[in-house]
C-alpha cells in the first residue's frame, strides 16, 4: 500500500529535521546544500513512495534514501566544485550564540574529514539510530558495523578538540 | 564523559530547522519534476526520431545524385552526433534507473557499475564520434571552399577549429571527473567492507 498525501505530511513533519541535520553534517554545515538535499530527499521519498513496503519501517527506508541521496552528493562534487572547507573559524568569540556557532563548524569541518562512507555511518550514529538500523541502511553486519563505529568515534575525537 | 559523548552533547545541541517547504509543496514540486522528466524524455525521442527521418529522407531524395565525398562526409557529421545524443540519453536513462531505497552498499555497487559504462564510453564511443565529425568535416572543406568566398571560408576554418578545441576541452574535462569520481567510488566501497 503506497504513502498517502497525509501520511507523507506526518512522515515530513516528524523526519525532516533529522534528515537536515544529516545533510548538514555531509556538506561541512552548508545550510543552503543541505536545505536542497533534505528537500529532494523527501522529494524522492513521494516519487518512489509506490515502491515503499508496509511492512517496512519508514525511518529506516527515509534514511536509506538520505544516505544514498547524499552519496549522489559526489557526482556533482566531482564535476563540480567542491564544498568549502575553510570556514573552522581559528578561535571562539566573545558572544555566546557566536562561540557554539564556531562549535558547530568545527563539528562540521572535524566531520567533513572523514571519507564519505564513514561519514554517513557516524551521522547515523549522531541522529540516534540503533546499530541494527544501521546496519541495515548502510548493508553490512552489525558486527561489522560495530568495529567501524569504534573507528570512526576515536577519529572523529581526534580530529575535533572541543 | 568521553570525547566521542561531548560530540554527541554539540550534535543533539543544533537548534531544530524550520521547514522551508510544506509538505504539499514537496509534494507538488516531486510530481511536477516526474513530469518534467517524463516530457524531457518524450521530447527527446521525438527529436531524435525526426532528425533520424529527415536525413533518411534528404539521403533518400538527393543522396543518390550528390557527389559521393559530400554525402559521406556528411554522414560522418550527423551520425556521430545522433550516436553521440543517443549515447547520452542512454546513459541519463540507465542512471535514472538506479534505486535509491536500497542500502548504502548496494547503491554504491549501481552508481560504480554506471561510471564503470560511463567511462568505457568515454574511452571509446566519445574518440568514435569526435573523429568521425572531424573526419566529416575534412571531407567537406574542399567542397564549403569552392562553395562560398574565401572570407566566410576562413571564418568556418576558424571557428570550426575552436569548435572542435572547445569540445575536445569539455571532453577532457568529462573524462578527468568521471576517473575522479570512479576512483573515490571504488575508495568509498572498499572502506565500507575492509574489516
Amino acid at each position: 500500500m503506497p504513502l498517502q498525501k497525509e501520511e507523507f505530511t506526518q512522515i515530513y513533519s516528524t523526519h525532516f529535521t533529522k534528515v537536515l541535520r544529516l545533510c548538514k553534517g555531509y556538506v561541512n554545515g552548508d545550510q543552503a546544500i543541505a536545505t536542497d538535499l533534505a528537500q529532494e530527499v523527501f522529494m524522492k521519498v513521494w516519487q518512489h513512495r509506490a515502491e515503499f513496503r508496509a511492512d517496512a519501517s519508514v525511518s529506516t527506508w527515509i534514511y536509506k534514501i538520505a544516505v544514498n541521496t547524499c552519496l549522489l552528493q559526489l557526482r556533482k562534487a566531482a564535476v563540480n566544485k567542491e564544498i568549502r572547507t575553510d570556514i573552522l573559524p581559528d578561535r571562539a568569540d566573545e558572544s555566546d550564540t557566536l562561540a557554539t556557532e564556531e562549535r558547530f563548524q568545527q563539528m562540521y569541518a572535524g566531520i567533513y574529514q572523514l571519507d564519505s562512507t564513514a561519514r554517513l555511518i557516524i551521522l547515523l550514529v549522531l541522529d540516534g539510530l540503533a546499530y541494527e538500523e544501521i546496519a541495515s541502511i548502510v548493508g553490512i553486519s552489525e558486527s561489522l558495523l560495530r568495529v567501524k563505529i569504534h573507528r570512526i568515534k576515536k577519529r572523529l575525537a581526534k580530529l575535533i578538540q572541543l | 564523559m568521553t570525547d566521542f559523548e561531548r560530540i554527541q552533547s554539540l550534535w543533539n545541541q543544533q537548534p531544530d530547522a524550520s521547514q522551508s517547504e510544506t509538505a504539499m509543496t514537496i509534494m507538488t514540486r516531486a510530481e511536477t519534476d516526474s513530469k518534467r522528466l517524463l516530457a524531457t524524455h518524450r521530447g527527446t525521442m521525438v527529436t531524435l526520431s525526426a532528425t533520424v527521418l529527415i536525413l533518411a529522407g534528404y539521403f533518400w531524395t538527393y543522396g543518390t545524385t550528390s557527389n559521393r565525398t559530400v554525402l559521406v562526409g556528411s554522414l560522418l557529421m550527423v551520425v556521430s552526433l545522433l550516436l553521440r545524443i543517443g549515447v547520452e540519453y542512454v546513459s541519463y536513462r540507465r542512471f535514472a534507473r538506479i534505486k535509491l531505497n536500497t542500502d548504502l552498499r548496494t547503491c554504491l555497487e549501481q552508481i560504480s557499475a554506471f561510471h564503470r559504462v560511463r567511462q568505457q564510453i568515454q574511452f571509446v564511443v566519445t574518440p568514435l564520434s569526435f573523429g568521425s565529425y572531424v573526419w566529416g568535416f575534412i571531407l567537406l572543406l574542399p567542397y564549403i571552399k569552392a562553395g562560398v568566398s574565401e572570407g566566410f571560408y576562413l571564418y568556418i576554418i576558424f571557428s570550426g577549429t575552436l569548435f572542435l578545441l572547445l569540445i575536445g576541452v569539455v571532453i577532457y574535462r568529462q573524462i578527468r571527473g568521471e576517473m575522479r569520481l570512479l576512483a573515490q567510488l571504488k575508495a568509498s566501497y572498499a572502506t565500507l567492507l575492509e574489516n
